[in-house]
C-alpha cells in the first residue's frame, strides 16, 4: 500500500517522520520508503503551499493509480478543514485533481493514523531494537578494547604509519580527522573547518582505519564514541604514532577527562557548544607547533 | 534555571555565517538525532539500563549544546548525573526533557519557515 501524508504543521510531519525514521528511512519532507508496516511519503506542506511545493508534491504521482492519497493532520487542522476556515485542502484537491483526476480520500488524525496501522507496536519493539544495540555496541567495545591492547598489533600499525606519514611534510595545510558520532555535530565541525581537507568517522574502528589511510596531521577526537572511549583511542595513537596531534571534543570536561587527556598527551581539550573561534584557534595552534618542531 | 534560553542560535549562526541552506540541514539533523535520543532514553527507563541512560543523556546534551537550546542541554545534564537515581525521578526528568524538546522544536519550526 502507498499512502503520502500531507501537513501543513511541520510538529504533525515530525511525528510521522519520527516513526517512519525510526525504521532506517532518511530524510526529511522527502520520499520515506522501505518500510516494513506500509510504505509511505511525507511532505510538509506549509499553510499557503508556494508553487515549487506544490510541484513537488505533484511529481510524486508520476503514477497516481498505485497510490493512495491521505490528507494528514491534527484534529485542530481537521476540525479548520471541515469546517471550512482553511483551504489548504481544496488547495492541493484542485492541483492533484487538475493534473492528475485523482481526488484526497480521507482525512484523519496523524495519531489515529497510526493506531489504524499499528505503528504504535512497531515504535513499541523499535525501543526494544534500540536497546539490543546498545547491548552490542557494550560486546563490541570489550572485542576493540583486546584488539587495541595486542602488542603485534601496535607493532605493525607504527611500522605502517612510519612509511605513510611522510605525506604529511608535503602538505601546506593540515588534514584533519573528525572523531565524532553525531552528525550534527560532524556538520558543524565540517562547516567551521570548510577550508581544510577533512575526513570523518563516527567509530573508533572507523578512525583507524582512515588513520591508517590518510595519515591526518590532527584528530578532532570526541570521548564519548559508540565502540570506545576516546581516551582509549588517544592513547593508542599515542603508541603508534609519535607525533599524533590529538585535540579532544565533548560535551563534559569532567577532573577525570581532563586527567585522563594528559594522560594521553592530547594537545588540546574544547568543550561544547563547538565555537568557530576556539576551534580554528586550535588549528592555529597545531600549524605554530609544526613550525616550532621544524625549526 | 529559568534564565536559560530555549533557543539561541547566536553560536550556530557564527558557525553558519548564516547560510541558510545549512542551517535548514543543521535543523533537520537536529530532529532527526533529537528525536531518537528522546526514544532511546525512553526505552532505557521501560527496560533499565543506566549506563545507556547516562550514555544518550550525554549525547543529548552535547547535541541540544551544539545547536544552542541551553535549557534543554541543561535538563540533559541533569539527566546524565541522574542515571543512579530511581526510575521515578527518571521518568519526571524524561517528562521535562520531552517538554522542552517539543518547544525547542516550535523555535525551530519558526526559523525553517
Amino acid at each position: 500500500m502507498n499512502i503520502t501524508l500531507i501537513d501543513e504543521n511541520a510538529e504533525n510531519i515530525l511525528h510521522a517522520h519520527l516513526v517512519a525514521l525510526q525504521q532506517g528511512a532518511s530524510g526529511y519532507g522527502e520520499d520515506v520508503t522501505n518500510i516494513d508496516y506500509i510504505q509511505c511519503r511525507f511532505f510538509h506542506i506549509g499553510s499557503k503551499p508556494e508553487k515549487a511545493e506544490l510541484t513537488q508534491l505533484l511529481a510524486a504521482f508520476e503514477d497516481p493509480a498505485d497510490c493512495t492519497l491521505y490528507l494528514c493532520s491534527d484534529g485542530d487542522v481537521i476540525l479548520r478543514i471541515l469546517n471550512g476556515t482553511t483551504d489548504l485542502k481544496n488547495r492541493i484537491v484542485s492541483r492533484i485533481a487538475a493534473t492528475y483526476q485523482k481526488t484526497i480520500e480521507v482525512c484523519m488524525d496523524v495519531r489515529d493514523f497510526f493506531i489504524e496501522y499499528d505503528l504504535l507496536e512497531g515504535v513499541r519493539l523499535l525501543k526494544l531494537e534500540c536497546l539490543r544495540k546498545l547491548k552490542k555496541q557494550t560486546k563490541m567495545a570489550r572485542q576493540l578494547e583486546k584488539f587495541f591492547s595486542e602488542n603485534g598489533l601496535i607493532i605493525t600499525l607504527r611500522k605502517t604509519v612510519q612509511l605513510t606519514k611522510m605525506q604529511r611534510s608535503f602538505r601546506s595545510e593540515p588534514h584533519i580527522l573528525i572523531v565524532e558520532d553525531q552528525i550534527f555535530s560532524q556538520k558543524i565541525l565540517s562547516a567551521i573547518l570548510s577550508d581544510y581537507t577533512c575526513h570523518l568517522a563516527e567509530t573508533t574502528a572507523e578512525a583507524l582505519l582512515l588513520y591508517m589511510e590518510k595519515c591526518p596531521d590532527i584528530v578532532l577526537l570526541d570521548i564519548d564514541l559508540p565502540d570506545l572511549s576516546g581516551h582509549r583511542f588517544a592513547e593508542f595513537l599515542n603508541k603508534i604514532d609519535e607525533d599524533a596531534y590529538v585535540v579532544m571534543v565533548s560535551a563534559n570536561k569532567y577532573e577525570k577527562d581532563v586527567r585522563f587527556a594528559q594522560e594521553n598527551q592530547v594537545k588540546g581539550f574544547i568543550v561544547k557548544p563547538y565555537e568557530k573561534d576556539v576551534i580554528l584557534k586550535a588549528i592555529t595552534d597545531f600549524k605554530k607547533n609544526r613550525k616550532r618542531s621544524a625549526a | 534555571m529559568t534564565d536559560l534560553q530555549t533557543l539561541d542560535l547566536t553560536n550556530l549562526r557564527n558557525v553558519t555565517d548564516s547560510d541558510a541552506e545549512l542551517e535548514r540541514e543543521l535543523f533537520n539533523e537536529f530532529i532527526r538525532s533529537s528525536n531518537n535520543l528522546l526514544e532511546n532514553l525512553h526505552a532505557c527507563l521501560q527496560e533499565g539500563g543506566n549506563e545507556p541512560w547516562q550514555k544518550i543523556s550525554h549525547a543529548f546534551k552535547g547535541l541540544s549544546m551544539n545547536l544552542g537550546a541551553k535549557h534543554l542541554a541543561e535538563l540533559c545534564r541533569k539527566s546524565q548525573d541522574s542515571w543512579e537515581r530511581p526510575d521515578s525521578e527518571k521518568a519526571e526528568l524524561l517528562n521535562k526533557i520531552r517538554e522542552e524538546h517539543i518547544k525547542v522544536l516550535q523555535a525551530l519550526q519558526t526559523e525553517i519557515r
